[in-house]
């Protein structure tokens, strides 16, 4: 198809400025003016009226959406004000912003979006969520607390001070040590960084380790930043810097920001304070503290050694006075113990031999009676003896109707001992008779 | 520790020092610390207790010389 007009049949055309007269109709609709939308800054500049970029990113980061925008010079003084005074900072790049916008088309400069309202409140809740979600994630990775455990030493003078060159915050915290009113001697030593923008978080981060590379030199971190008419606190709220703070080796204190300041990088520290002089005043503190402490312990070094010297003193006086008096107290009772002594011998001698005297006397009546039962016991046993003497005697015997027979003056006792024709003389009661033997019987 | 041993020469820190120095006065107000000891625990305390101030309030040109080498 050949769409190359040919001279006879030319379209009727309109100027560029009647065309983009349409546009500027177009966009008189409702649709587009007056529309609150949720957008992200970026490249905002100020020049008599503050000009930005909107743009919209997706969850990858890549903007998917962009329109210039414009908030003129009266209206921009009184909406930085008011969102200043909720969020604590001016309208900057990089907040994510629910403004109030009219398309405006301008023949010759094309089409803007005017912004004519902010709803600060949007930003603090995105703010405070970003911070939190930092928070959350610094906290699940044990990283919260971890500078806080860096001892910080009782006498920190040699400081490594992070801050812009020639800022305000930095210059108020060099005055604020070097006039300090205890005479501390403070050796502070500047690694500049950017303290604002989008290259904050790497500028800190290399400062860090630059510090890091000396850190037996350095008894502390000092992150400063003074507040400044335009604020730009967010870039400290960045889960990077907070990170590596976490894990430094040295102590850091941070002093970002005025009162109401708070970022990320005030939960992780290892101190917090309000300011960069608030930074000054706690480490001029900290150092005075230990010169109280030194002047207490010389106070009680000398009055502890006084009073060693004045209580040794007094022992010995003590012992000048006690020791004659002790030895006068054991002379009498070394004395008075032989006392005792000569007054209790004859007692005791006398009462010995009475007590020998009583046993003897004792034992010589107890022998009386044993002998006396003894002599008793013999007489009785002699009675018996000479009753059953009696009893067995020949008399006795001969009594009873027994003959006893002798030959030759010798008892027969057996009959086999006798032989026919022997004399033989058998005793009886009352007398004897002399006999022959005419037969033994039973002998065998 | 010898009172009067060089205290660059057994490279002191404020640390150590303060350290020591809490130590000798417990030593010193202790029952235990007999008249003997007295006198080598108070020289020991004065050469630290100086040291101390010294650290705190006389400036080292060592240390501020290789502070300002590495400031930017």
């Amino acid at each position: 198809m050949n769409t190359q007009p040919s001279l006879f049949q030319m379209p009727t055309a309109i100027t560029l400025l009647e065309f983009n007269g349409r546009i500027k109709r177009l966009l008189n609709s409702d649709e587009v003016q007056n529309c609150w939308i949720q957008a992200e800054t970026s490249d905002l500049r100020v020049s008599t009226h503050c000009y930005l970029e909107l743009i919209q990113k997706n969850e990858k980061g890549d903007t998917v959406a962009r329109m210039g925008a414009v908030i003129w010079a009266n209206a921009f003084r009184s909406l930085n004000a008011k969102f200043h005074s909720v969020t604590g900072q001016d309208i900057t790049t990089g907040l994510n912003v629910m403004v109030c916008v009219s398309v405006s088309y301008n023949e010759k400069f094309g089409l803007k979006a005017i912004i004519s309202d902010i709803n600060p409140e949007f930003t603090l809740g995105d703010m405070v969520r970003q911070r939190m979600e930092i928070i959350k994630r610094l906290t699940q990775e044990n990283l919260i607390d971890l500078n806080k455990s860096v001892l910080l030493s009782v006498a920190p003078q040699q400081i490594a001070v992070i801050s812009a060159a020639g800022a305000a915050g930095y210059g108020d915290f060099i005055n604020q040590l070097k006039n300090n009113a205890y005479g501390v001697v403070f050796y502070p030593c500047l690694f500049s960084a950017m303290m604002q923008g989008a290259d904050t978080a790497q500028s800190v981060m290399s400062a860090i380790d630059r510090i890091e590379e000396n850190a037996h030199l350095f008894h502390c971190i000092v992150i400063i930043r003074g507040g400044g008419s335009s604020s730009d606190l967010n870039s400290f709220d960045n889960y990077d810097i907070a990170a590596r703070i976490a894990r430094c080796k040295l102590h850091v204190i941070v002093g970002i920001g005025h009162e109401r300041d708070t970022t990320v990088l005030d939960y992780v520290a290892g101190t917090r304070v309000k300011t960069p002089t608030a930074a000054a005043e706690f480490l001029i503190q900290r150092c005075a503290t230990q010169l109280a402490i030194l002047s207490e312990m010389a106070s009680a070094i000398s009055s502890t050694v006084k009073e060693t010297l004045i209580r040794s003193r007094e022992q010995m006086a003590h012992y000048t006075d006690i020791i004659p008096l002790a030895a006068r107290k054991k002379l009498e009772a070394e004395h008075l113990k032989l006392q005792n002594a000569s007054a209790t011998i004859p007692v005791c001698v006398r009462s010995r031999l009475q007590g020998e005297k009583t046993m003897r006397e004792h034992n010589v009546e107890k022998l009386s009676i044993a002998v006396r039962q003894n002599i008793a016991m013999q007489k009785t046993w002699q009675q018996n003896v000479a009753e059953k003497l009696e009893i067995l005697s020949p008399r006795n015997t001969l009594n009873r109707g027994f003959a006893l027979v002798m030959r030759n003056g010798a008892f027969v006792t057996d009959a086999k001992s006798l032989k026919e024709g022997e004399n033989i003389t058998v005793h009886l009661k009352n007398g004897r008779i002399r006999t022959k033997i005419t037969e033994v019987v039973g002998k065998t | 520790m010898e009172p009067g041993k060089d205290i660059n020469a057994e490279q002191l820190t404020y640390a150590k020092a303060a350290t020591e120095l809490e130590e000798i006065v417990k030593k010193l107000q202790s029952p235990e610390c007999d008249i003997d000891q007295l006198s080598e625990l108070t020289k020991r305390a004065k050469v630290l207790l100086d040291f101390c101030k010294d650290k705190l309030t006389k400036t080292d040109k060592e240390v501020e010389q290789i502070l300002q080498s590495l400031s930017d």
